[in-house]
Order: C-alpha cells, then sequence, then structure tokens
C-alpha cells in the first residue's frame, strides 16, 4: 500500500514538473448545507446562510492545489423543548440552536479532460481546520462551545464555461470535522453554486 | 493587480455577509420564559407525606422600589395545587408546637431587581413562618443554602427580572454546626413577572404547572 502512495506522490510531483500549466482559478460560491449524523439531530433545518470562497493552482493540465474558506450559519428554533444536564438540571423553554462553521482548508482536486473551455467534472477534497461555533440559546441564557477540530472535506463538482474565462461552478462537499476532547463530531453536506473564474 | 483588487473585495464582502445576516431568535417577551428545576438526586422524596409553604413571599426588590405583590396569591395556589396533586397533606404549624415537623417547607422568591443572583441571598428572616425546632429557635435566622447541584458543572446564579423561586428543604437536613440548610428541589421560572403583560397570570400558571410536570421524581419515580 506504502508503495502505491509513494507512486502517487512521485507522479504528482512528476506531472507539476511535466505538465505545470501555471494558471489559476477562483471560485466564489453561494452554499446551502444540510447536517447528518448528531449534526442533523441537533439542527435538523438546512442551511441556507453560507458562502465559499476558493483559490484554485494549476500544477497540471488536469490537478490544481489550493484554498478554501468558507462560512454557513445553520439555525433552528425549537418550541418548548426539554433541556437536562447530569440528571438533576432541566431546563424548559424556548430554544434557538446556532452552529456557525468556518472551515479553512487545504484542498487537491483532479479535473477529468483538459481544456477549460470544456464543461469539467473534478474530483477532490480538503483537509485542514474547522472552526465550529455552537450556541442554544434557551431563554435570556446561552450555551456556547467553540473549538477548532481537524477535518477532511471530499467533494465533487462541475465546471460549466459560460464564456472565456468565466464558469459556473457547482459543487458537492461532504464535511466531517472530527470530534476533540470536549466537542463532538460535526458533519454535513454542503451544496455551493457560484461563478469561477481564472487565467 | 486587477484580478487582485477583485478578490480582495469578494473577501471582504465575504466577511460583511457573515456578520450582517444572522438568523432568528426570540421575538416577544414570552418567547424567553423558561423553567428550570434542580433536585438532590440523593434525596427520597418516596417518603415525603407532608409539607409546609410559607404563606408569604419574599420579595427582593431595587432600593426605593415596591414590590408587586399582585401575583403573590397566584403563585401560592398554584403551587398548592401542584403539591396537593402529588398526594402530599399540607402540615399544621401548630403541630411543631408539638415537636412534629413536616417532612418538606417549602419557601418563594419573586425577585424583582435587574439581576438576581441566587447563591448571594441566605435565610429570609420574614418569610412569616417557621416553627420551633427547639425551645429557644424559630426558623433559621443567618442560615444559608446548600445547592447539592452547585460545582455541578453547568447552573445558572443570575436571573432576570421578574423571576419566581421556589426553594423545597427537609428541616431534618438542617446542619446547624454550618448554618446550611440543604435544598432537595428547586424551581425556577425566570421572567415571567417582568413586565405585567396581560398573559403574566397565565404565564406563571404554566410555569409552575410545568416545574411539577419535568420533576417525575416528586412522585418517588
Amino acid at each position: 500500500m506504502k508503495k502505491y502512495i509513494l507512486i502517487a506522490i512521485i507522479s504528482t510531483f512528476a506531472s507539476t514538473a511535466g505538465y505545470s500549466q501555471g494558471s489559476s482559478l477562483y471560485s466564489f460560491d453561494y452554499t446551502m448545507g444540510m447536517g447528518v449524523g448528531s449534526m442533523g439531530d441537533y439542527i435538523k433545518k438546512a442551511s441556507f446562510r453560507g458562502l465559499t470562497f476558493e483559490g484554485r493552482g494549476f500544477v497540471s493540465d488536469n490537478v490544481s492545489v489550493g484554498a478554501l474558506v468558507s462560512w454557513a450559519t445553520f439555525y433552528e428554533a425549537r418550541k418548548n423543548e426539554t433541556y437536562t444536564h447530569e440528571d438533576y438540571t432541566t431546563l424548559f423553554g424556548n430554544q434557538y440552536r446556532y452552529i456557525n462553521v468556518y472551515p479553512m482548508l487545504a484542498q487537491a482536486h483532479y479535473y477529468f479532460g483538459t481544456d477549460p473551455h470544456y464543461t469539467r467534472i473534478y474530483l477532490g477534497g480538503g483537509i485542514g481546520t474547522y472552526s465550529v461555533n455552537k450556541e442554544t440559546q434557551i431563554g435570556v441564557w446561552a450555551l456556547t462551545e467553540n473549538k477548532w477540530h481537524f477535518g477532511v472535506s471530499p467533494e465533487i463538482g462541475i465546471l460549466l464555461p459560460i464564456n472565456y474565462g468565466t464558469m459556473i461552478n457547482i459543487s458537492l462537499r461532504y464535511n466531517y470535522a472530527v470530534k476533540t476532547k470536549n466537542a463532538p463530531d460535526y458533519s454535513w453536506l454542503a451544496l455551493s453554486i457560484g461563478f469561477a473564474w481564472g487565467n | 493587480m486587477k484580478k487582485l483588487f477583485l478578490n480582495l473585495v469578494i473577501v471582504a464582502g465575504l466577511a460583511v455577509a457573515m456578520t450582517a445576516c444572522y438568523p432568528g431568535g426570540a421575538e416577544y417577551t414570552d418567547d424567553t420564559d423558561i423553567v428550570l428545576t434542580h433536585y438532590d438526586p440523593d434525596y427520597n422524596f418516596k417518603d415525603v407525606n407532608t409539607y409546609h409553604i410559607s404563606d408569604s413571599i419574599q420579595h427582593i426588590v431595587d432600593e426605593g422600589k415596591e414590590p408587586n405583590n399582585k401575583y403573590d396569591q397566584n403563585i401560592i395556589t398554584d403551587l398548592t395545587n401542584n403539591f396537593d396533586a402529588l398526594g402530599w397533606e399540607q402540615f399544621d404549624l401548630n403541630d411543631t408546637l408539638d415537636g412534629e415537623l413536616p417532612d418538606v417547607a417549602i419557601v418563594v422568591t419573586a425577585a424583582e431587581i435587574t439581576t438576581y443572583n441566587i447563591y448571594s441571598y441566605p435565610w429570609y428572616g420574614y418569610w412569616g413562618w417557621g416553627w420551633y425546632k427547639s425551645s429557644d429557635y424559630y426558623g433559621y435566622p443567618g442560615y444559608g443554602w446548600g445547592y447539592p447541584w452547585y460545582g455541578g458543572g453547568t447552573y445558572v446564579s443570575s436571573y432576570t427580572t421578574g423571576t419566581v423561586l421556589w426553594r423545597l428543604f427537609d428541616p431534618e437536613y438542617v446542619n446547624e454546626a454550618d448554618s446550611t440548610i440543604h435544598l432537595a428541589w428547586m424551581g425556577v421560572i425566570n421572567g415571567v413577572m417582568g413586565s405585567n403583560t396581560p398573559n403574566t397570570r397565565v404565564r406563571i400558571n404554566d410555569g409552575i404547572n410545568q416545574a411539577f410536570k419535568q420533576s417525575a421524581y416528586l412522585k418517588g419515580e
């Protein structure tokens, strides 16, 4: 297995040397999200408040590396909810639940096809940090949890050219921020739609 | 250079958008109503048969302000109805002269100050009741409260204007050595008396009923 990983790494750098285009691609997307797993249990409603900004540099005709910053707010109001803490404290009231997520990831993508003037599907993913701010407002009080998580994010997307140098970018991303010592894991699907441009 | 500027504008726009569109939250006064209950898991509520509830309420008000007594009787009545519904009997204070004590006693506080820190108020000398635990002893002047859940990680010490709070304790579990009255149960309705809205009476009633509903252990369950 190690041998194949090594070959893949060497191939990547070899291709960088051989096929580097030096071109760049930026995208700015509107992002929607839906929590899954325990995050989906906590906030069932989809998020329609999110933005993503990406920069990618092509190291070959088919491969880019880059970075992403994103933000999304998940929110749900729950009427007359009961919250129990360590069995002996019970809090009843309306709950206003928020999760703000801020992924900051290093990314790599592989593109099918080499001509940027045609539609291209890409596969890739990111790895990096997620700042997750969780807040439960109950009455005039708020329970807050602000943590940094390590996380990964596989992605599939498509670039649809609309004119020379400008494309529509659509991507579906699964975000997984792993649990920390004092915070649970968070996972959600993010659908981004926006514009991409480059040289 | 033009592209760099465009990208910077986008990042700035992203930052503005992040702070601008924050959703939801409470809209009306009663959206912030809360019912909070604590109990001592080591206390055996199954053995409770009699209770005594003070017929007056301790009002904590800002200096120079008059207490709002409008809902006192409603609060006492709502609590009494719920304790009766548990099958507990009201204790006759005259029996204290025979050396008897109620299984539990309840005292009620209405805090009408801006921020009320429950842990900074000791026994209230003018609750208007007490019993003779010994020949020279009446009530618990100078005693503080013991909160079994305090220090458990999450607790709220401060409440907003108009909080109704009641404390239930067993007179047998009053520690005279350290002047501490150990609580078995506490109920808090936060903010209900903060404004004299037309439905304040209903909000108090709903809050007290909810406190009993979420405290099934009072029935020994």
